[in-house]
């Protein structure tokens, strides 16, 4: 069983009198183990879908299930570690402070609870007492997730949280990310627009748009054998980390239009470079394509 | 021949003058080239360019060094900014005013800049946004930034800063935040007006791929000091400064073994690279010489054997 499934969830809520379409009938598991990285530009439902993996935001439709064997259920890592811890804390207040809310253990055990979870995210003990601004931001980012795990939950979704830091600190922290999850059997909902952090921690990727999912698949399928126009359009996007490859800096035009008004047909075609006129008229459905492959795309095929 | 833009010794300290945050900072661009400033948070980058904008904040005073835009010396002359230079910054909507539709604030740039009345400043301000890529660009014109989305923020802010028809463009950190396909976007734009009308940029960022991908040349710091400058390629495959290589290496970490940060020393007289140098030596401590090593010049003593 699965540490994780949601089942068609939808999410629509009201902004400004228009009704925002965030999230339209999105599946997937997350396994033992396993990071599963969503990615897309802003806007097309990644971080409601992990607000309502975390628990915070309520779906309109669907379903979310633990799986029987979940710890504490779910823990959010945020973008901004600087903005997700309390100034006035400590270290160890912030740390503790999910199994004060559960009511877990007393102030010894809970310190030493502290001192294991800082320990696990490369932490000393003489952390335990400062606060948010004697902190880097991936010593602040190490806190957070310290707090996120000190509920042994079974799943982390992570929000962008590499996205305030310096490179060299964001691969040391995506390594640390790793080798507690090798540790522990997490599971990671791993929330990213950076191509090349995804890359490193995720085992499936999720890209969605428009708030479906228009192609998922192991990492490595993913990256060199993209399949949907928008997956081979956001790849191409990114920069190649050696100078001597070769750029287009292939530019998508325009930007994803907006979550109030669904286009009809594919969500995607009036930025596609491949439309034919069917994209406008059929809605593509998510078919597989391969091991673990599957694909919206009309001119997809098996 | 002088470069573009030619800075001298910039060399900044707090008005407290306890502490020099950038020492010494020299760097040129050409007519037409992208220069990369590169580092970690707080190493200088940002700075560097406030300094040169005339923008440092009031706790900050500029202490020595020499910049001229085209030959025209303004830094020492106390002239304030020069009118050939421009900056766009990270948070483009921040740096909009809120209260101004977008081609207002445009208009307004066209009609001080180049003396155009009202009306033909207008259609300036339309043909601006459409030339960094705007569909639509009559009624992004009529916008309010609230009401763009955070890449259409950032080119309404490159349209401003075109409008002054600057000769040197600073762009900090000009896609920290958007996506990768508007980044490709924002950068695509860069390049071309470098390349269409000769245009002098220097691109402050962390993102090393953007750097080997777009410029032509980078400035490495590290705190409040160029460790190194070379041509883009050259410096991904053949890093002369300990601390590039040390940057470079960090890109593929593949363990956790946490090079914990000691921080920058600022009262230090030599490298302020020094503590965290695997290869430091005695000789460090005074003041790094400048050595050039084929098409790279870093400032280091322990290359001064090897050139």
């Amino acid at each position: 069983m699965s540490l994780l499934e949601l089942d068609q969830i939808k999410v629509s809520y009201r902004q400004r009198g228009r009704r925002i379409h965030a999230v339209r009938g999105l599946s997937l598991t997350i396994e033992s183990g396993e990071t599963v990285a969503l990615v897309g530009e802003s806007g097309c439902g990644k971080s409601t879908t992990g607000r309502v993996v975390a628990g915070l935001q309520r779906p309109t439709q669907g379903s979310v299930r633990l799986g029987a064997q979940a710890g504490a259920g779910v823990q959010m890592v945020f973008q901004h570690p600087d903005q997700s811890l309390d100034p006035m804390w400590s270290v160890e207040r912030s740390v503790a402070e999910p199994l004060v809310r559960a009511g877990i253990g007393d102030r010894a055990s809970r310190r030493a609870a502290v001192i294991a979870a800082l320990k696990r995210v490369g932490l000393g003990e003489d952390y335990v007492r400062r606060r948010p601004r004697e902190l880097s931001g991936g010593q602040a980012q190490r806190v957070a997730v310290a707090r996120a795990l000190i509920a042994d939950p079974s799943v982390v979704v992570l929000d962008e949280p590499t996205a305030s830091l310096d490179q060299s600190v964001r691969s040391r922290l995506l390594v640390m990310l790793r080798q507690i999850q090798q540790d522990s059997g997490l599971g990671y909902l791993f929330i990213s627009h950076d191509m090349a952090s995804v890359r490193k921690l995720a085992d499936r990727i999720v890209v969605m748009y428009l708030g479906q999912i228009v192609e998922e698949g192991d990492t490595e399928t993913v990256f060199s054998r993209p399949a949907h126009p928008y997956t081979r359009a956001l790849l191409a996007a990114i920069p190649p980390p050696d100078p001597h490859q070769e750029w287009s800096m292939t530019v998508l035009a325009g930007e994803t239009p907006s979550a109030t008004e669904i286009p009809a047909g594919c969500p995607f075609a009036a930025r596609c470079p491949e439309v034919v006129p069917a994209c406008r008229a059929e809605s593509p459905e998510l078919r597989p394509v391969g091991t673990g492959h599957r694909v919206s795309c009309l001119l997809v095929h098996p | 021949m002088t470069s573009l833009l030619e800075v001298r010794g910039l060399s900044v300290r707090t008005r407290a003058g306890d502490t020099q945050l950038l020492r010494d900072i020299s760097l040129s661009v050409e007519e037409g080239e992208i220069v990369g400033l590169v580092g970690e948070s707080g190493s200088g980058k940002s700075m560097t360019a406030l300094a040169l904008m005339g923008l440092l904040p009031d706790s900050m005073e500029l202490l020595a060094g020499s910049a001229s835009v085209a030959g025209k010396e303004y830094l020492a002359a106390g002239a304030g900014r020069h009118p050939d230079l421009a900056m766009i910054f990270q948070n483009a909507r921040a740096a909009l005013n809120p209260t101004m539709p977008v081609g207002k604030q445009i208009a307004r740039i066209c009609r001080m800049v180049a003396g155009a009345r009202r009306a033909r400043a207008r259609e300036a301000a339309v043909e601006l946004l459409t030339s960094v890529g705007i569909p639509g660009a009559e009624r992004v014109a009529r916008s309010y930034p609230h009401q763009l989305s955070g890449g259409m923020c950032q080119r309404v802010m490159i349209a401003m800063a075109l409008a002054a028809r600057p000769k040197m463009l600073i762009a900090d950190e000009p896609t920290t935040g958007l996506d990768v396909t508007v980044q490709a976007q924002i950068l695509a734009l860069l390049a071309k007006a470098s390349r269409d009308s000769g245009l002098g940029t220097i691109l402050i960022t962390h993102d090393l791929a953007v750097v080997g991908q777009v410029c032509d040349r980078v400035v490495v710091m590290y705190g409040g000091q160029v460790m190194e400058t070379a041509p883009a390629k050259v410096l991904f495959d053949h890093p002369r400064h300990p601390y590039t290589q040390k940057l470079l290496a960090s890109l593929s970490a593949d363990d956790d073994s946490g090079d914990h940060d000691p921080g920058v020393d600022f009262s230090v007289p030599g490298c302020r690279f020094v503590r965290r140098c695997e290869l430091a030596t005695a000789a460090c401590e005074s003041p790094p010489p400048l050595v050039t090593v084929e098409s790279s010049v870093a400032s280091c003593h322990l290359l001064e054997s090897v050139a």
